[in-house]
């Protein structure tokens, strides 16, 4: 056990380790003098040549690369180009806002989804099955800006509904309504794939035979679906949950950009729009952190549920 | 002398045997939704391909005193001749009469005009006079709106074609050698795929994106690279379990070369998943494109995107105006993206053994 845990541990470092390796790959082929970028159109050669001198950016790619590690594993990104402020700072400060909007969609998406899933397996092509199937291919097909625009269409400028955009704090509580829409429109995506693997998976293990011997030794239907078939079949359900916790942070990017809410994904909006690659690079790398040390988690988790795993 | 002859079997009337390709083209032809979605593609496809006659307008044409027009919104324009290598100009008008060589015309700020028609274009009235009719109303700077949805479709599955290519030779390549070598090669790939599977998808596409560029050659670039880990996977698994199988192992005991065996012998028996994958990728990446294009890091305008008309429509929604420039774009989008996904998964029921009745 420990030395699968151990196992695990070092090879989620040596991904991160990867994670780095791509982004400085990526950094160091992006166009423009970074120097530039970071002083403007009108700052003087010496300035500039000071800021090389600092950055390392005079010193062979080696240098610069084990330097951009060092910083990194200090939990040092640099400093934004457009606000000049330390990047880590300016992530950590808006990770809570962010994590509001992505942990409740997430909530919502497991519950609903699972929930959906279950009752499709229940009842296998009936009608509710195929129209929640085809509700869920939907789903998964409309991109997450457009179904947040439509969402911002319908149900604010048309119907008046939701009284707006925007992330506002009264008391420092946050206004709970105006966070409706953007969740809603951020767990569609993951809702649909987990209603979808949940009766996939169902269906699976309803073809066991250990099913069948419940079912033939007179386990009511609720008993076998809820205790003996759900158990197992939520295995695939949580390894997608898991995959999919960081593919919703990332989703954040559309969803706070077009509601307004000043978390994560705004500041990485922004970012792109105004080439500030420091930021870019800092939430990039600490979503992909996030994805490895969530899945390093489940794994060990799952280790411990099901033997098969760390033996296999 | 003793003779004993083998009794022949008559000639019984065969049914022509059916390949699996054959029996899942017959499922896949029972099944509705997938057919649906075919058609779907096939459509946009079409449309994609005969752009050029389809669209009723040019998709750059400009006339801005017509801009923000509502559905079925019919203009009248006097067409000018071209001057110093300009495009010929289009002169919207609120009436007009023709006398003798001169043309009189009340223009949109209802100042009194006149022109000669020896500066229109061509020789007759039905020349140089024209009634567009703009089906979907048209765009902030009087742009058809159906004619930049129609070269959208042109955008948008051209984008999603070459970066699939590029996702499916990389990863079916990956895919061949880590599951056929095994070992180290297998444990390296692997890695790679682990690395590039950790960054968020979207994310991974615009920073790629930022550092090769914008443009339509940068764009499906940085999809392509950025979404070859799923097919490398399931073509992985594929060999995996393949090349443990009675004909591989013939193709080893004949001494044929590693090349030959996974790609004249393993991969066309792997097709039927890896299909399935390609044709989900398309569909994330059309979606990938038309996220490029909403930041405005894709395609650049004046091109048309779904992804960058929808960006701008939303800016109109706000405005009051017609929220047909926002929705039309979501509705192709999200047509072409569930045309994809229904087929593939029609055809992933149709390839699927368990499923077979």
């Amino acid at each position: 056990m420990t030395t699968y845990i151990i196992r695990q541990s070092i090879y989620a470092v040596f991904i991160i380790l990867g994670v780095l390796t791509v982004t400085f790959c990526i950094i160091r082929i992006l166009p423009g003098d970074p120097t530039r970028l970071a002083q403007g159109q009108r700052a003087d050669l010496q300035s500039m040549e000071a800021l090389k001198k600092e950055w390392k950016l005079d010193k062979p790619i080696y240098v610069q690369y084990v330097y951009f590690l060092s910083n990194a594993i200090q939990g040092d990104f640099g400093r934004s180009y457009s606000t000049n402020r330390p990047v880590t700072e300016s992530i950590l400060e808006r990770i809570p806002r962010t994590a509001l909007l992505a942990v409740s969609a997430m909530v919502l998406a497991t519950i609903i989804g699972v929930l959906i899933g279950i009752l499709s397996a229940w009842k296998p092509y009936t009608l509710f099955d195929n129209a929640a199937m085809v509700f869920a291919l939907l789903g998964i097909s409309v991109p997450v800006f457009v179904l947040g625009a439509l969402f911002v269409l319908f149900f604010t400028e048309k119907m008046h509904l939701i009284g707006g955009t925007g992330y506002i704090t009264e008391l420092n509580r946050v206004q709970l309504d105006r966070l409706i829409l953007p969740m809603a429109a951020l767990a569609a995506r993951p809702l649909s794939i987990f209603a979808r693997i949940t009766r996939s998976s169902m269906l699976d293990t309803m073809s066991m035979d250990y099913i069948r011997t419940a079912r033939a030794k007179g386990v009511s239907e609720q008993k076998t679906i809820l205790t003996h078939a759900l158990r197992n079949a939520l295995n695939p359900v949580v390894t997608t949950i898991s995959a999919w916790l960081a593919a919703t942070l990332a989703g954040t990017f559309f969803i706070e950009q077009i509601f307004n809410w000043p978390g994560v994904g705004l500041l990485a909006f922004n970012a792109v729009t105004q080439y500030d690659f420091p930021i870019i690079q800092g939430v990039v790398i600490f979503t992909a952190i996030i994805f490895v040390v969530v899945n390093l988690i489940v794994d060990i988790i799952y280790s411990f549920l099901d033997p098969r795993v760390r033996l296999g | 002398m003793f003779s004993r002859t083998i009794p022949m079997p008559e000639a019984v009337p065969q049914k022509p045997s059916q390949s699996l390709r054959c029996l899942a083209w017959k499922r896949l032809k029972r099944n509705k939704l997938a057919m649906t979605g075919m058609w779907i593609i096939v459509v946009m496809a079409l449309t994609a391909i005969f752009a050029d006659i389809i669209a009723p307008h040019s998709p750059y044409r400009q006339i801005v005193d017509y801009s923000n027009q509502n559905e079925g919104f019919t203009g009248s324009v006097l067409i000018k001749q071209s001057t110093g290598g300009y495009d010929e100009e289009y002169i919207p008008v609120k009436s007009w009469s023709l006398s003798g060589d001169t043309v009189h015309y009340v223009d949109s700020f209802n100042r009194e005009q006149s022109i000669a028609t020896a500066g229109l274009v061509g020789e007759n009235q039905d020349d140089w006079y024209w009634k567009p009719l703009f089906l979907l109303g048209t765009d902030k700077f009087g742009r058809d709106l159906l004619t930049r949805l129609i070269y959208g479709t042109r955008i948008s599955l051209g984008i999603g074609f070459l970066a699939e290519l590029i996702a499916l030779t990389i990863g079916v390549t990956f895919g061949a050698f880590a599951g056929y070598f095994r070992g180290g090669i297998d444990s390296a790939i692997m890695y790679v795929a682990n690395v590039v599977w950790s960054f968020p998808y979207i994310l991974l596409v615009i920073a790629l994106s930022l550092a090769i560029g914008v443009g339509f050659v940068p764009t499906f670039v940085a999809i392509g690279v950025a979404s070859w880990v799923d097919m490398c996977r399931i073509v992985r698994g594929q060999f995996f379990s393949l090349r443990e199988t009675e004909y591989v192992e013939a193709t080893r005991a004949l001494g044929f070369k590693a090349g030959r065996t996974i790609f004249r012998h393993i991969l066309p028996n792997s097709l039927g998943p890896i299909t399935v994958i390609a044709t989900a990728g398309f569909a994330m990446a059309i979606i990938a494109e038309a996220s490029l294009a909403y930041i405005g890091i894709g395609i650049q305008k004046p091109q048309p995107s779904w992804g960058s008309m929808i960006f701008e429509g939303r800016i109109n929604v706000s405005a009051g105006i017609n929220i047909g420039q926002m929705i039309y774009p979501c509705i192709c989008l999200a047509l072409a993206v569930f045309g994809f996904n229904l087929f593939g998964d029609g055809l992933r029921d149709a390839l699927d053994p368990k499923l077979q009745k």
